[in-house]
């Protein structure tokens, strides 16, 4: 089966500049890597978390999937062709096929338009049916998402609680009917209440419609809930990659292992070791030689600081890419 | 380290304003409808002051050539001749700077303070029927045409109540030395001073109120009220310094619209400064002057702006380019 | 729009504006007489022949005054409207394309900005001849980078909205995004600045005419002040009208772009709301032995909103042990904040306490809803960051930005031990960072320097500088990466027990708690609906609130299951409350829940819940 997505080697550098002033006198041009030649493959229909912190470089590689951003290097396939350099009536062509959900509900909807053309819009670019045929595939929409078009379609954004908002961005994206839908924190800024309720929407969503979703989270227990595969990134590298419960369960790269442990127990008296990481995280425009996480790393040794890491396979569909993987997963924790 | 790349690259971009500023010039002269070297020389101009400008500016060789001859002209500070007093045009405003920077000086310091000053208090009482009055006062205040207050002035101070004299910086038949002379001075600032505060203190009373309120509702504030800071400390110590930063950039950025109410104040009142040299020199289409006139106000503000700029970034360790 | 009508300011400029216009537009078929004609005695004062007066010449001064809105009015939205269109059209495109484009252009812009506006009018006026074309041309020149610089920041800022960035991930293109997402949203501001700007065109055409390069041909204000200026003794009333008229146009468009800055920035808004507070009460200070270190007794805040008043915290009441630890969880807007900073009395303009009784270590600090005063001093400033400190969300702006870390904590070293110097503040301060795992050498960094991680440490550091008894820490690892979070709880968690602190730790995360506080307390709507130990409300909540609130938390451990949603969304405090608060989004509500107040039912040691089937709920 052709892979939904294929990316190989795939990257993004930003050239970061001292002001036109300083770049013209040739003053300190460094380079940002934010994603730095990632393999990333998704079937049609799986849901595929990308996991990690700020810097990581997830919300980058979801931009490069929707094309919002140019890929500097590797290739990227979308159903088997070329999507890389598309650009015109190709690239327009393509965004039919894949839409993205945003982080903020806030600022995801143009506060000067009522929420049916919002969710109209994007057929209106595509020149899809005629209004009224527009209209109603867009009320069709809201009505998936459990928002009444009777109650909701004439409303503004202003009037509309988070929870609501980011609704009416799930329905925007579906109404397109796309293969891939690329979700970049949908719920962290949802009050924790209402969060259980999109995410299950988008679940029910998901086996209703076949669309496959890349969702990024910083969250891994939202990721184990929402996703069958996780890939876990570090500074614009994916370090460790396999089916959810299992990565989580067995994880074979420290740095999954330590994200395992940060996420705080809800029950009372399971009180977890912390271990003392040196620092904060570095930042991508100074990448760490070797490894990059061994700075932070609590198992590193010289081999580490010197010899980048190889992608170790851990069983069918599970690497992870740290010289001591098959060590790491052994252990019950990352207890030194 | 950072500071000092600041302050090279700041400087570095005056030299774009003052090309601008002089390309503009010379593309109006252009322009300008009449022979060129008339508008150089000053209408009247004799034929050899005539045919040393023509010869000077390269007035019959090809465009480009004559950009390149005046931005080298001008760049060396040769403004030539008014056509007047046949003096150089520098010469001739710098010899008037004094008066102006004592008009502007005094009545920019003054509004500044008592700006800020009632801007910080109100700031304290937002909401405050107060507070309401005091900005619809400071809206109105920079309303009035400063010209024309300056005339009510005469009239109330000098017409109608003679205490206060209005034409001139000193008294012809008053003392030339000691500190009889700098009262007498100080006598004949009152009005023109008064005028040119007046129209611009409430801006500053508008900046500082904004600004103080908006620190007042920052974070760091309710951190050092928690502490257990007095409220007076609060205030001056933390709110204010953080508050005046935009009124620094404000007074670089303003400094255009000071020299305007000077030059229209200095003719009111007859103030020996530049404002009255500009007005004179339009009255006799006096060309050279003019565009002098131009040039210096034009790099004044520039520099004025640089200055506010490394003030600014001295004050904020946040800045950088 | 009804909303930006009812400010006064903004009523009566408009009102002077339209009359202004009606004025100007129907000046040809007004009953006044020819401003030019020469027709009556000339220096005659305003009578009953002549409202304001005749000039030199005996031309009418009313008339004169009529015609003259015209121009003026003519110069404004002329000159006003070209310098909107360049900026808006430059400014977007600058602000939209980014890269050298921008590069270019912002520069030019400032470089423009920079030449004084009056003096190449001047010069223009002076080389061109005295028309009211060139002046007009001549003002819009010279103030269009005004409008292109907003409009260039208003762009910045739209094009990394989501919405943005939401119609172009659709396909739509540039022009379709600038014409109907960016454009519209950022013109505000262009529209305000151009009242302004109006206002500026008129006062330069006037002084123009006051020097005497107005158009020679035209009637206007600047140069009727500019002939009355020679007649000032003998007809004040030349120069009087015309600057008065001049003055009400003016300060009517500032007026006008001031009211709409304010009614279209509800930050603006805000600040000038206030909510009124108590009065000190004053008390004798009577110890007393064993007693919480802090006692909360039906503590009440609200928010006064332009709409309405927010009872953000709405009777709390518990206590805590000296040595203690309580974990206040709610979600955003349940006033858990609120409450926090009323315990510190350290509050926004808008809030004010309004009822209850707080004692620190039994010394009264609030006594029904004022703030206690025991020898005219507020007792709350006794205990202020000596016994009673708190750690604020990591907020870039949590400390101040323009002062360096270290000078922060030395002053706020000194101001509780003055008498201590510099040099025990340092040492105090040196330690502290080796405790909280700060380098030393990062002390003298401004906060911008620091990562969120290094900000929060530095807050924690500042909170412990005078080992107070009880610290509130507010939030505070959100906005932080999860592994420095882990990692900032667990040192808060390890300092508590070192040095005996009692804690207060208000967070929205059920899991935190669940690992730091030994009770819990869930608020909703300004209330507190369970207070129990954490392990019991784990184990057996008894609300149905706290029940779906874990229901609803995926897991990293454990099977995976299927996550409860709560309907609707959460209540909003305001107005007449009638029965319990959580009825609406309730799977249980009954028709008691809906109509009467809920009972506070003690199900167990140390367990209470604010619910009418506490006991059944399970």
């Amino acid at each position: 089966m052709t892979p939904l997505i294929e990316a190989r080697a795939l990257s993004k550098h930003y050239a970061l500049g001292r002001g036109w002033l300083g770049s013209l006198l040739g003053i300190g041009t460094e380079t940002l890597r934010a994603v730095d030649g990632i393999d990333l493959i998704m079937k049609p229909g799986e849901i595929l978390a990308l996991v990690g912190e700020s810097g990581s470089g997830k919300t980058t590689t979801g931009k490069l999937i929707t094309r919002q951003e140019q890929p500097s290097g590797g290739t990227l396939r979308f159903d088997g062709s070329d999507i890389a350099d598309l650009s015109g009536a190709a690239l327009k062509a393509y965004r039919r096929r894949v839409q993205m959900i945003f982080q903020n509900p806030f600022e995801s909807l143009d506060p000067r338009h009522r929420v049916i053309h919002t969710v109209a819009e994007p057929l209106a670019i595509h020149g899809i049916g005629n209004a009224r045929e527009r209209r109603d595939r867009a009320e069709a929409a809201l009505a998936r998402v459990e928002l009444p078009p009777a109650r909701f379609a004439e409303r503004y954004p202003a009037d509309l609680s988070g929870g609501q908002l980011q609704r009416v961005s799930i329905a925007r994206a579906l109404v397109l009917e796309p293969k891939l839908i690329v979700a970049d924190e949908p719920v962290s800024m949802l009050d924790v209440s209402v969060r259980s309720g999109v995410m299950n929407l988008m679940l029910a969503l998901r086996d209703r419609t076949e669309v496959a979703y890349l969702y990024i989270t910083h969250d891994l227990a939202v990721a184990r809930y929402m996703s069958g595969r996780i890939a876990v990134m570090y500074l614009g590298a994916i370090v460790e990659e396999g089916p959810t419960e299992d990565l989580i369960a067995r994880a074979g790269h420290p740095y999954t292992q330590l994200l395992v442990a940060a996420v705080p127990e809800h029950r009372p008296g399971a009180r977890r070791r912390r271990i003392r990481l040196a620092g904060d995280a570095a930042s991508v425009q100074v990448l760490p030689s070797g490894c990059r996480f061994h700075p932070r790393c609590p198992l590193a040794t010289d081999l580490c600081k010197t010899t980048a890491p190889p992608k170790v396979s851990l069983g069918a569909d599970r690497w992870s890419a740290c010289h001591y993987a098959g060590d790491v997963v052994a252990r019950e924790a990352l207890t030194p | 380290m950072r500071l000092r790349r600041y302050v090279l690259l700041r400087v570095l971009q005056f030299v774009p304003v003052t090309f601008v500023v002089i390309v503009l010039n010379f593309l109006l002269i252009h322009l300008a409808p009449g022979d060129i070297s008339l508008l150089l020389a000053g209408e009247n101009a004799d034929p050899a002051y005539l045919a040393l400008v023509r010869e000077k500016f390269g007035l019959d060789k090809p465009f480009l050539e004559q950009l390149w001859r005046y931005l080298i002209q001008i760049g060396s500070g040769d403004l030539g001749l008014s056509f007047r007093s046949r003096q150089p045009v520098l010469d001739e405003i710098l010899e008037k700077v004094p008066a102006t920077l004592l008009l502007v000086g005094t009545s920019l310091t003054l509004s500044v303070a008592i700006g800020t000053w009632i801007g910080t208090w109100i700031a304290r009482r937002p909401g405050s029927t107060l507070d309401s009055a005091v900005s619809f006062a400071a809206v109105a205040l920079f309303s009035v045409p400063v010209f024309w207050f300056g005339l009510m002035l005469i009239l109330l101070f000098t017409v109608e109540i003679p205490i206060l004299p209005a034409m001139g910086m000193t008294s012809l038949d008053g003392p030339r030395s000691g500190p009889g002379y700098i009262l007498d001075i100080a006598r004949h600032m009152v009005l023109p001073v008064a005028a040119l505060m007046t129209v611009s203190v409430g801006q500053y009373v508008r900046l500082a109120r904004t600004s103080v309120a908006d620190v007042l509702g920052e974070h760091f504030i309710t951190t050092v009220r928690a502490i257990g800071f007095p409220e007076r400390t609060v205030l001056h110590h933390y709110a204010l310094r953080n508050a005046l930063l935009p009124v620094v950039t404000v007074l670089g950025l303003q400094l255009g619209l000071v020299l305007t109410g000077a030059v229209l104040t200095e003719t009111v009142f007859s103030w020996p400064g530049l404002g009255r040299m500009i007005y004179e020199a339009i009255l006799a289409r006096d060309t050279p002057v003019i565009m002098g006139a131009f040039i210096v106000m034009s790099l004044t503000v520039a520099l004025a702006s640089l200055i506010t700029d490394l003030v600014y970034a001295a004050l904020d360790p946040r800045v950088a380019l | 729009m009804r909303q930006v009508l009812r400010r006064p300011a903004i009523a009566l400029s408009a009102c002077v504006l339209a009359f202004a216009l009606a004025v100007a537009l129907a000046a040809p078929w007004l009953p006044l007489p020819d401003p030019t004609a020469m027709a009556a005695s000339p220096y005659e004062p305003p009578g009953a022949q002549h409202l304001l007066g005749t000039d030199n010449f005996g031309r009418d001064i009313l008339s004169r005054l009529v015609w003259g809105t015209r121009l003026a009015l003519m110069v404004a939205i002329v000159s006003s409207l070209i310098s909107s269109l360049l900026g808006i059209v430059l400014g977007s495109l600058s602000g939209y394309f980014g890269g050298w484009v921008d590069g270019i252009a912002s520069r030019t812009f400032d470089v423009f900005l920079l030449i004084p506006t009056f003096f190449l009018v001047l010069l223009i006026v002076a080389l061109f001849g005295s028309g009211i074309q060139y002046t007009m041309l001549a003002i819009a020149l010279t103030t269009w980078p005004r409008s292109a610089r907003i409009m260039r920041s208003q762009v910045l800022t739209l094009k990394s909205r989501v919405y943005v960035q939401a119609a172009l991930s659709a396909g739509a293109s540039h022009s379709r995004v600038l014409a109907r997402h960016i454009v519209p949203n950022g013109l505000a501001p262009i529209v305000t600045d151009g009242t302004i700007l109006m206002g500026l065109a008129i006062l330069t055409e006037a002084g123009l005419s006051f020097l005497g390069l107005g158009d020679q041909n035209a009637t206007s204000w600047g140069r009727m002040i500019f002939e009355g200026q020679r007649h000032l003794r003998l007809a004040p009333w030349m120069s009087i009208f015309p600057g008065l008229a001049l003055l009400i146009l003016v300060a009517a468009l500032n007026l006008l772009g001031d009211g709409l800055n304010q009614a279209l920035n509800p930050q603006l808004q805000r600040q000038s709301l206030r909510a009124k507070r108590h009065e000190p009460v004053d008390r004798v200070h009577a110890p007393q032995a064993a007693v919480p270190i802090l006692d909360v007794r039906d503590l009440r805040m609200e928010y006064r909103l332009e709409a309405a008043t927010i009872r953000a915290v709405d009777g709390v009441s518990f206590s805590l042990s000296a040595g203690g630890s309580l974990g206040i969880v709610g979600e955003s807007g349940c006033g858990k904040s609120s409450m926090g900073a009323a315990l510190l009395q350290v509050m926004a303009p808008n809030a004010a306490i309004t009822g209850g009784d707080v004692a620190f270590a039994g010394r009264p600090m609030l006594a029904d809803g004022r703030p206690v005063r025991i020898d005219g001093v507020e007792a709350i400033r006794a205990i202020r960051w000596t016994r009673l400190s708190t750690i604020f969300q990591s907020a870039i702006n949590a400390l101040n930005p323009v002062m360096n870390v270290q000078q922060q904590l030395i002053e706020a070293y000194l101001l509780h031990r003055p008498e201590a110097g510099r040099a025990a503040a340092l040492a105090r301060i040196g330690d502290l960072f080796d405790v909280i795992g700060i380098p030393r050498r990062r002390m003298a960094s401004y906060p911008h320097e620091l990562s969120g991680g290094m900000r929060q440490r530095v807050m924690i550091a500042l909170s412990l500088l005078h080992e107070p008894e009880l610290v509130i820490a507010d939030e505070p690892t959100t906005a932080l990466d999860v592994l420095i979070q882990d990692q900032i709880l667990g040192e808060i968690d390890a300092l508590r027990r070192r040095l005996g602190l009692a804690l207060i730790l208000i967070t929205h995360d059920m899991g935190i708690v669940a690992e730091s506080c030994e009770r819990v307390a869930v608020m909703y709507a300004g209330e507190i609906v369970e207070l129990a130990p954490t392990e019991r409300i784990f184990e057996r909540p008894g609300h149905p609130y706290t029940q779906a609130l874990i229901a609803s938390l995926p897991t990293v451990s454990g099977p995976r299951r299927v996550l409860s949603a709560l309907p609707g969304e959460p209540f909003v405090p305001a107005g007449d409350i009638v029965g319990c608060r959580f009825a609406p989004r309730c799977r249980m509500a009954a028709d008691i829940c809906r109509s009467t107040v809920p009972p506070r039912v003690k199900t167990g040691e140390g367990h209470e819940v604010l619910c009418h089937f506490a006991e059944a709920a399970r």
